[in-house]
Order: C-alpha cells, then sequence, then structure tokens
C-alpha cells in the first residue's frame, strides 16, 4: 500500500470502499430503482443498432445483420406466435438475401462488439446484452461466412440458434459452437476456437505451473476417487463362431431409414421409449430406481409431447402405462397429468391455427382419462384468446356440457362474456333445447352481448307467448343497440292489440330510431291493429300542400314507420299514397318509398 | 431467392424455440447468476480487504462466513465451481456473471499479479479457509512461474482442493483462427474429462455434457482416415476405463459417419459414448450420513442406473434422451422381443463388444477375430446395417490385428509379423491394410529404426500366412 498523507483517512476510505463493495448489489439494487425509467424493455429489445456501412455492400450487410440481430432478440419480448414475428422474418429473409445476391459471399470476421466484412465494419452494438457480434464472440466463433445460394431452411436453423442465445443458456448441453457445428451446414461456414474450457497446456503442457496444477489434481483425484469395479462390463456375451468378413455396399434405403430414425422427427418415438422404459424400470423390484428419479423425466416428456401436439405420442403412452405401470394409483396419476389443465391448455396452445375442431387422439386421450374435463375446459376457455383454439374448444365443450348441462347452465352468469358466449354456443350446437333455459336464465343479463346472443337463439327457437312480457319489457325499455329490432322481428307473430299502444309511444317518443327500428314498428303496428295503424299512417304522411303545424312535428322516424306500414297494407290506395308521398319526398324518403314497395311486389301484396 | 412460406417458417421456428426452452432450466439458471454474482463480489472484495487489514482482523469474519454460505448453495447445484476470469468478463461455470455498468468488480486484476486466470473449487471452503485463500491471492507474487509458486503456497496451506488455472483471453483475429490440436493432446484431454465427469458422477453430482461436447468436437476434428490411435489398446496404460470409454466414443463415430448419419447425430452420440458405462459410478445402498459409501452396481444394473444419472441432468433435450437410452439399452440385442434398441445404443453395442472383446482384461481376442465372431451376430445382437458397415470400415484386418506374412524379397522370400495400422481405405484394400512391422523373420524384433516403417499391402506382393493372437 502506498503511503498517503492521512493514511487513517486513506485506510477508512479504503475499507469502506471495500465493504461497499462487499454490500454491491444491495447498493447498486437501490440505485437502479431510483434511475428514472425512460424507456420501455421493449424499446430497448427492438432499437436497433446503429447504421454502418461506408459502400453500398457494407450498407446492405449491415441492415441484413441488424434486422438478423432484431428478430433474434424479439423472442425476447414477442410470443413465437406472434404476427411481429412474422414481419421480422419477412424483413430478415428480404434484406439478407437482397445483400447476398447483390454482392455475394458474405464472409465476416467476428470481433468482441463488431463484425467485419473485408475492411469493413459492418456490425456495431456494444451493449453487452444486445449485441449479436458479443454472443458469437464470446462462445469462440471467429470467422461466419455465408454462401449466396443458401437454403431458407439454414438461415432459419442460423436464427434459431441465435435467438436460443439470446433468449437463454444453454448452461450444460450446448454453446453456439457446438449447436453451429451439430447443424451440418452446406452454405454456412464457421470458423471458431475454444470457449472457456482449461487450455491443452494444463493437461500436456511442458509449462512449470501446469506441471504444478496436474500435480495437484493427481493427488487431490488419489484421495477422492471412486475406482471403476475390476469386473465392468463383465460377463461378456457368448462367443459366435466366427463367418468370413466381406465388404458389402450399404442398402441405401436401409440407410435412409437410419437416419430417419435419429432424426428429430423422430423424437416423439423415442421419447415416449425412454419413459416406457424407465417405467418398466421403476416397476421392477430387483431395480432401485424409485419413481421420484424419473419425475422429471415424466414432466419433461409430457411437456414435450403436449407443446409438438404429439397426440398419437401421448395416446400410445397412455394405452401402453397399463402394460408398465402395475399400481393403479401411480397409473392413474400419470394419466391424469397428461390431462391437467395445464397440460389440456399445451395441447390447444400448440395446435396449428388452421386446427380448429378437436384431433381424433385428443378426444381418446380425453376419453381415457378419469378426470372430470369440463371445468379444465372452461377454464382454459377463459383465457385462451386465439379464435381457432376457442373453437376447438368448444367443440370439446359441446362433448362434456350434456351430462352437466344443469350446472353449466346456471353458471352461465359468472362468467366472462366470452366465455358464456361459447359455453352458450356449445349448449345449443349440442341439443337446441338447451336453448330455453339459458335464455330463460339469462333474460335479465346486463351484458349487450350476451343479450344479442340469446335473442338470437330465440330468433333460431321461435318466439313463445312465455316471452312477451319480457320482450315487450326490452322493446320500451333497452338501450343496447339493434336489440329493439330483434325483438320487434320477434313479437310480430305474437301480434295482440296491446301491442299497438306501446309501439306507437315508441315512435312518438324515441328520438334516436334507426331505419330498420321505424320500419319494424310500421310492420309491426299493421300486425296489431291494421285499421288503426292506416289511420296513423295517414296522418303521418299528409301531403305537403296541406300547412298544418301538426305536420311540423311529424319526425322521420314516424315517415318511415308509415311507409313501411303502409307498403304492407293490401290495396291500391296503398301503393298511390307512397307514390303521392315520393312525389314531395326528399331524396332519401324518395328512395324509400321505391324499396318498400319493391318488398311489397315481393311479399306479392297487392 | 426461393419461396418460403413465411407461415411456417414462423412455425417451425417457434416449436424450435420452444424445444430449445424445454432444455433450459432457466430456475436454475437465474439462481446461479444470482449466487455467482455474488460469489464473486465477496471473493474480490475479500482480496483488497488484505489491503488494508490483516487476516486476523474482524472485518473478514462476515464475509468470509457469507462466502462459505453462498459457496455451498452453488455447490450444492453444481458440484465443481469453475471461476474463470476472461479480460474484463466473468463466468462461473460457462455463465456469464453480469456486472452493472460502472461496477469496480474486476477479478482478473486481482489474480493477474500471480498469472492466474480461473480457478475451481473442489469443495465448499470453510470461512478460514476463505480467508487464507483471499490472502494467498493478495500476497506477492514470485518472480518466476507465480503460477506454481502459488500453487505451492495453497498446498502448503492446506487448501490444495482449489485449483488455479492460467490466464485467459479471447483470440482476437489475426491469431491463427483455430487451435491446432494434435490427435494424442485431445485424446488425452478427452480421458481427463472422462475422468473428471466419472467423479462428479460417482459424488451424485447432476452430469455436465458441455466439456464433453467440446471434446467430441475436437476428436471428430482431429481424426482422419490414417489416424486409428485410439483403436487400439494400449497394454501399458493406467487408465483402463478411460481407454475403453474414448475406444468406444471413437468407434461409435466412426460407425455414425460410415452410416452417414448427420452431423448432430455424430455429435450426440459421441458423448453419449462417453457416458454410457457411467453407471458404474453409481452407488447402491449409500447413506452419507451413516458415512456408508455404498457399492457399484452389477453388470446387470449399470445401464439402468446410468440411465437413472443422467436424468438428473434437468430441461428436455433430444442429446440427453439418446444418452439415457444408450445407457439404457447398449447391452440389449437387437432382435430382442421388446423392440430393437434405439439406434445411439445400437451403435454403442457394437463399438462396446468390439473393445470389450477384443481387450485383454475382456476377451482377449484379436481384433480379426473379435469382427468375425460378432459378424455372426449381425441381425440377432447387432443391427445388420451398422454391423456391416462397421466391417466395412475397420476392414478384414482391423487395425491391431497381429498377421504372418510372407513378402518376397530380391533375396528370397520371408515371413515377417505386421501390425494392421489402418481402417478400410477402399472396397478394394478391404483386406489390405496398411501395416507396421513389429517383427522380422525368425522372431527377432523389429529394429528401432524400422519401428515406424509402414508397409503398404495393397502395394506390395505378400501372403497372409494367418492372423496372431500375440508376439
Amino acid at each position: 500500500m502506498s503511503t498517503l498523507e492521512k493514511p487513517n483517512t486513506t485506510a477508512e476510505k479504503l475499507d469502506s470502499e471495500a465493504t461497499s463493495t462487499l454490500d454491491a448489489p444491495e447498493e447498486s439494487e437501490e440505485r437502479s430503482t431510483e434511475e428514472p425509467q425512460e424507456r420501455t424493455y421493449q424499446d430497448e429489445v427492438l432499437e436497433e443498432e446503429v447504421a454502418l456501412g461506408g459502400t453500398p455492400a457494407g450498407k446492405a450487410t449491415n441492415e441484413a445483420l441488424r434486422s438478423i440481430a432484431r428478430t433474434a432478440r424479439s423472442f425476447l419480448i414477442y410470443d413465437t406466435r406472434n404476427d411481429a414475428i412474422r414481419e421480422f422474418l419477412g424483413d430478415m429473409q428480404n434484406k439478407l438475401y437482397a445483400a447476398l445476391k447483390q454482392y455475394g459471399e458474405m464472409s465476416l470476421e467476428i470481433r468482441p462488439f463488431e463484425m467485419v466484412r473485408g475492411a469493413e465494419v459492418v456490425y456495431l452494438e456494444r451493449d453487452r446484452d444486445r449485441s449479436l457480434a458479443f454472443r458469437l464472440f464470446r462462445d469462440g466463433v471467429r470467422r461466419l461466412t455465408i454462401s449466396p445460394d443458401v437454403a431458407w431452411e439454414e438461415i432459419l436453423r442460423l436464427l434459431e440458434i441465435l435467438s436460443i442465445r439470446f433468449t437463454g443458456v444453454r448452461q450444460q448441453e450446448d454453446d453456439v459452437v457446438t449447436l453451429l457445428l451439430k447443424s451440418g451446414f452446406k452454405s454456412i461456414e464457421v470458423s471458431a476456437v475454444e470457449g472457456f474450457v482449461p487450455d491443452d497446456d494444463e493437461y500436456c503442457g511442458d509449462d512449470a505451473s501446469a506441471g504444478a496444477a496436474r500435480a495437484v489434481r493427481k493427488r487431490r483425484r488419489a484421495e477422492s476417487h471412486i475406482d471403476v469395479p475390476r469386473d465392468w462390463d463383465l460377463p461378456l456375451p457368448e462367443f459366435l463362431e466366427p463367418v468370413e468378413l466381406s465388404y458389402q455396399s450399404l442398402d441405401q434405403q436401409a440407410l435412409d431409414e437410419l437416419r430417419e430414425e435419429g432424426s428429430s422427427k423422430n423424437l416423439p418415438v423415442v421419447t415416449v421409449r425412454l419413459l416406457l422404459e424407465m417405467l418398466k424400470v421403476v416397476n421392477d423390484p430387483t431395480d432401485p430406481t424409485s419413481p421420484a428419479d424419473i419425475d422429471g423425466l415424466v414432466q419433461e416428456v409430457r411437456d414435450f409431447l403436449l407443446a409438438e401436439s404429439q397426440l398419437g405420442s401421448v395416446l400410445n403412452l397412455i394405452q401402453q402405462v397399463e402394460e408398465f405401470v402395475s399400481n393403479p394409483e401411480q397409473r392413474e396419476e400419470l394419466i391424469a397429468s397428461f390431462t391437467s389443465e395445464r397440460a389440456v391448455r399445451k395441447i390447444i396452445s400448440s395446435l396449428p391455427k388452421a386446427v380448429t375442431e378437436p384431433p381424433p387422439e385428443l378426444i381418446k386421450i380425453l376419453d381415457l382419462s378419469p378426470i372430470n374435463h369440463l371445468p379444465v375446459l372452461i377454464q382454459i376457455l377463459n383465457v385462451e384468446r386465439r379464435q381457432s383454439s376457442r373453437s376447438v374448444l368448444r367443440s370439446l365443450l359441446g362433448r362434456y356440457v350434456e351430462d352437466q348441462s344443469e350446472k353449466v347452465i346456471s353458471s352461465l352468469k359468472e362468467f366472462e362474456d366470452s366465455v358464456a358466449l361459447d359455453l352458450m354456443d356449445a349448449l345449443f350446437e349440442k341439443d337446441q333445447e338447451f336453448g330455453h333455459a339459458i335464455i330463460w336464465d339469462l333474460r335479465e343479463t346486463q351484458s349487450p352481448a350476451v343479450l344479442h346472443k340469446i335473442l338470437n337463439m330465440l330468433i333460431e327457437l321461435g318466439a313463445t307467448y312465455k316471452y312477451k312480457s319480457w320482450l315487450l319489457d326490452l322493446l320500451q325499455n333497452t338501450k343496447v343497440d339493434g336489440v329493439r329490432a330483434k325483438v320487434l322481428g320477434l313479437i310480430g307473430h305474437l301480434a295482440e292489440r296491446e301491442l299497438f299502444e306501446v309501439l306507437e309511444k315508441i315512435l312518438l317518443t324515441d328520438w334516436n330510431l334507426s331505419e330498420e327500428e321505424a320500419t319494424l314498428l310500421g310492420e309491426n303496428l299493421v300486425k296489431s291493429h291494421a285499421g288503426r295503424a292506416k289511420v296513423l299512417f295517414i296522418d303521418w304522411t299528409q301531403s305537403q300542400k296541406w300547412y298544418s303545424v301538426r305536420r311540423l312535428t311529424i319526425r322521420r322516424s314516424q315517415q318511415v314507420a308509415a311507409i313501411a306500414g303502409i307498403s304492407i297494407l293490401p290495396g291500391e290506395a296503398s301503393v298511390e299514397r307512397i307514390l303521392q308521398v315520393r312525389t314531395e319526398a326528399d331524396d332519401y324518403l324518395s328512395e324509400f318509398c321505391m324499396k318498400r314497395l319493391v318488398v311489397r311486389r315481393n311479399l306479392n301484396i297487392v | 431467392m426461393e419461396e418460403v412460406n413465411l407461415d411456417e417458417s414462423q412455425e417451425a421456428l417457434g416449436k424450435a424455440l420452444e424445444r430449445a426452452k424445454m432444455g433450459e432450466d432457466q430456475d436454475l439458471a437465474g439462481r446461479i447468476r444470482t449466487a455467482g454474482e455474488r460469489l464473486v463480489r465477496l471473493l474480490f472484495g475479500l482480496i483488497k480487504l488484505t489491503e488494508i487489514h490483516e487476516l486476523t482482523n474482524d472485518a473478514f469474519i462476515k464475509p468470509s462466513e457469507e462466502f462459505n454460505k453462498v459457496m455451498e448453495t452453488v455447490y450444492d447445484l453444481l458440484g465443481a465451481v469453475h471461476i474463470v476470469t476472461v479480460e474484463d468478463q466473468v463466468f462461473l461455470n460457462d455463465i456469464r456473471i453480469r456486472f452493472g455498468r460502472g461496477d469496480s468488480v474486476s477479478l482478473s486484476s486481482a489474480l493477474a499479479p500471480h498469472q492466474v486466470g480461473g480457478m475451481s473449487f473442489h469443495k465448499v471452503p470453510s470461512a478460514e479457509e476463505i480467508r487464507k485463500i483471499a490472502g494467498l491471492f493478495a500476497s506477492d507474487p514470485a518472480e518466476v512461474a507465480p503460477r506454481a509458486a502459488l500453487i505451492e503456497l495453497f498446498t502448503e496451506n492446506t487448501v490444495e482442493f482449489v485449483d488455479l488455472m492460467g490466464v485467459y483471453r479471447f483470440r482476437i483475429s489475426g491469431e491463427a483462427m483455430v487451435v491446432e490440436k494434435d490427435s494424442a493432446q485431445v485424446s488425452q484431454r478427452a480421458a481427463s474429462l472422462v475422468d473428471e465427469a466419472w467423479d462428479n458422477l460417482s459424488a451424485d453430482r447432476t452430469p455436465n455434457p458441455l466439456p464433453l461436447r467440446r471434446a467430441v468436437a475436437d476428436i471428430l476434428e482431429t481424426s482422419d482416415e490414417a489416424d486409428v490411435g485410439g483403436l487400439v489398446e494400449d497394454p501399458n496404460s493406467n487408465n483402463k476405463y478411460g481407454d475403453h470409454a474414448l475406444q468406444v466414443t471413437k468407434l461409435s463415430l466412426l460407425i455414425a459417419k460410415e452410416a452417414g448419419l448427420s452431423e448432430e447425430n455424430i455429435q450426440d452420440l459421441g458423448v453419449a459414448s462417453m457416458f454410457h458405462d457411467m453407471g458404474y459410478a453409481a452407488r447402491e445402498g449409500a447413506d452419507p450420513k451413516k458415512g456408508e459409501p455404498g457399492f457399484a452396481p452389477p453388470f446387470e444394473r449399470h445401464c439402468t442406473a446410468g440411465a437413472r444419472m443422467l436424468l438428473k441432468q434437468r430441461g428436455f433435450n433430444q442429446a440427453k434422451i439418446h444418452r439415457a437410452l444408450t445407457a439404457l439399452e447398449h447391452h440389449s440385442d437387437y432382435n430382442q422381443s421388446s423392440g430393437k434398441p434405439a439406434l445411439f445404443a445400437r451403435v454403442v453395442r457394437i463399438a462396446e463388444d468390439f473393445s470389450n472383446m477384443s481387450s485383454r482384461r475382456g476377451g482377449g481376442l484379436t481384433p480379426h477375430d473379435t469382427l468375425a465372431r460378432m459378424a455372426a451376430g449381425s441381425g440377432t445382437r447387432y443391427d445388420p446395417i451398422l454391423m456391416q458397415a462397421f466391417v466395412n470400415l475397420m476392414g478384414k484386418y482391423p487395425p491391431g490385428t497381429l498377421l504372418d506374412v510372407e513378402i518376397p524379397l530380391s533375396i528370397g522370400t520371408y515371413t515377417f509379423v505386421l501390425m494392421s495400422s489402418s481402417l478400410t481405405r477402399s472396397p478394394e484394400a478391404f483386406d489390405l491394410p496398411l501395416c507396421r512391422l513389429i517383427q522380422l523373420p525368425d522372431g527377432i524384433d523389429c529394429p528401432p529404426s524400422y519401428a515406424g516403417k509402414v508397409i503398404d499391402l495393397a502395394k506390395r506382393p505378400h501372403t497372409i500366412l494367418g492372423v496372431r493372437s500375440q508376439i
């Protein structure tokens, strides 16, 4: 330590600095919470690196690399199915291939924070968490060369590897170099050096330090090492009689089958095999392997198969569990774990967009499971937003809802609208008879969506007198757009004289009627009491030649109702009345008159 | 630009990333990062503290105890703890420890005077021991071979459970792009890594395949057709198990290449081969609390033990599945009633039986005899295509086969003892390997000046009189 003027002060300072270093994480945590957050995490992730490139080739390369980096980083914030990802992919494809087509092979030297093409820096990002260059460099990649004829499949695989490194750490299986090497690229070359392993000198070198290190390791190993048993791999299999050896060409088809077997497409089969074999081992009383030893495997296999929608493999597994697991409780538990809420949700969310009906294997799986699926499906419906998934769920619900229909109907009020609507659809599709119970139970609903739904159901079923009071009440009091029109459509055949005053009152007091509503009101007035309606209509369609204050109070909606009503009254006089109104009407009313005359003709009213 | 369906690309990419995420034990990674950061800060802080306080000062108590506690957590999770500094980066078991911007932690600068770039803890140091370690790091470095001197000091102070590694740096462009590797060095290192993996598994730790994966990549990079090192038993070796694991690995890789398996499969198979017999590291009936070490499983249970140990590694991963199946089925017959074993297991079965049957501790058969007897099991014990691929690449006289060969010379025809030293070079040369001279006529040993002489039977008139079992 150097001598300073005030050692005590300096010592204290050093001490406090040392202490603060030791305590640094807490302080830095406090510091970080005090710093203002000006930008969101999304902004940071998607922000592009600096635009570089002096030459056209440099610029094009820079754009392509920035696009690749951005796409790889985007998985940090977007779900893999998000439309934004698709856009980034398209952008990346365009820019990369444009650069390759125009400027040929892209050979990039990888530096800690830069990538260099020729003598030009074509990528720069010094933030270690964002930098594509740093991620590659840190894992040992020193050069990356992409040929102009590179297939899209290889680019996707490269992107996959880079994205994996951005979104996670494969701390014990692979790093970028091993992933790149495993990919067997034909048009992408990688040059790499080792990552963080001890130097070869440590094990083989003559350096004094390396030798000393080896001696210590050897001593330590001798103290703690457990020897391999002397009889490992013995006894050997019985020796067979030798045969003549000769070179024979290998059958190409057989080789293809081997490659197919080793490919990732076969992974579900291999995975199921492993699980079943381990279940057999667990059930072998002579083997010390316990169920706890394979708990992790069970969960992982389940999650994998479900995420990959490998329903055939799941079904195969469940069907074979009986053979491999003798304990009935364990068997049930295992099967149930494949149809838990989490499991089913995984299956549903991993089905491709194009699938809107449940696959047959899924139905078989659910049928094999002892669980009551209805609450599970309802729970998933609460959170699943994808339309195709909801369609699948609705179909599934239809299978299970019938047995518990009363319970479901009585609890419809408790669900949020989207769930309630899907449940209603499922019930209604299963059996329209459920419709009446649903409508009756939900008639007091405050939800516009649900109200429209039950009205639509009633339109399909046909309204009966049972619903008259409710419909009348709706007719007079509803504030929900479009409801009145539906109700008017429904009460048409319930035409009774008491309706007349109600309808007339609406026309006289409601200033916000739509054309459709006014039309329906007019028609219904006729159905209720044609004679009285006619008098009303004549009043509302007085000629403009007759000046009166009263005529000035007739609203457009009344005129529309009158014309609509007159158009369905029999007799030539009705037609004449409409034509007369037309001659004096403005463009809107004139056109309406013609529309109604067409309707009259279509209805064959004479 | 080829026509692509971006929707399908997105779907495929999404699935691949979800699969990759399933391979992550993110909880573990998060815990390691948090604990790792704490550990490094404490270590750095302790070293700096020695600049102003004597080691006996009470100021060391709290941080030392905390270091011990955090190290216990990390050790529980990972086993041996490796801290590596590379320029301004710090890695704990390959996981980068992130420090905030402006942090003054620079562990590498504290270690650099002793030319130390990293360290491995093979046990959890007590508070007392970590205090000692900090003091040793803070001591004045020796002028000559400072790291060796420090290692001596560590030994003298009974803290030799800490390995000290040399300085690391990132290789920059302009230097050799790829480290020149010697096949023998690579094999030696791979064998050490197998030993280390064995020790970790026998101590009931989670398997760590990454170092072995790198070793496999090196083996693939440095091997060529002429290199039969590691395929022939070394009678003088003290590491029979390591040699066996390496031999099985190399043979498996050769079979996989001959059969045209994918690069990914080859790499994964290499790692699986290295782990294939590690089931013997398991301990049945062990009870550490009572001090009972347990017993190695017998032959019939070493496969299930191996699978059980390998499944301790969490996270779904294709390589792990293959590895576990290889451990489980590598002694199973091809035509067993429950269906043929998994692909990797079928490959390793061939390599394993060849290694065992031709070794002295096993069958003691000649390589030729081994292959000929194994070929008889094609379709029953062994996958017929893989077996034929193996026969094709090993040749009629696999490396290590001793041959009595009559060779006409200008002075007469003499019988020499040759040792086959190559794999098959072509279909036409299936029974015409490269050979090394072992013995002259009349039993005279090959003179040293001819020891490395290669005789190409494809280019030399000769008559093979027979295969020898020994010299």
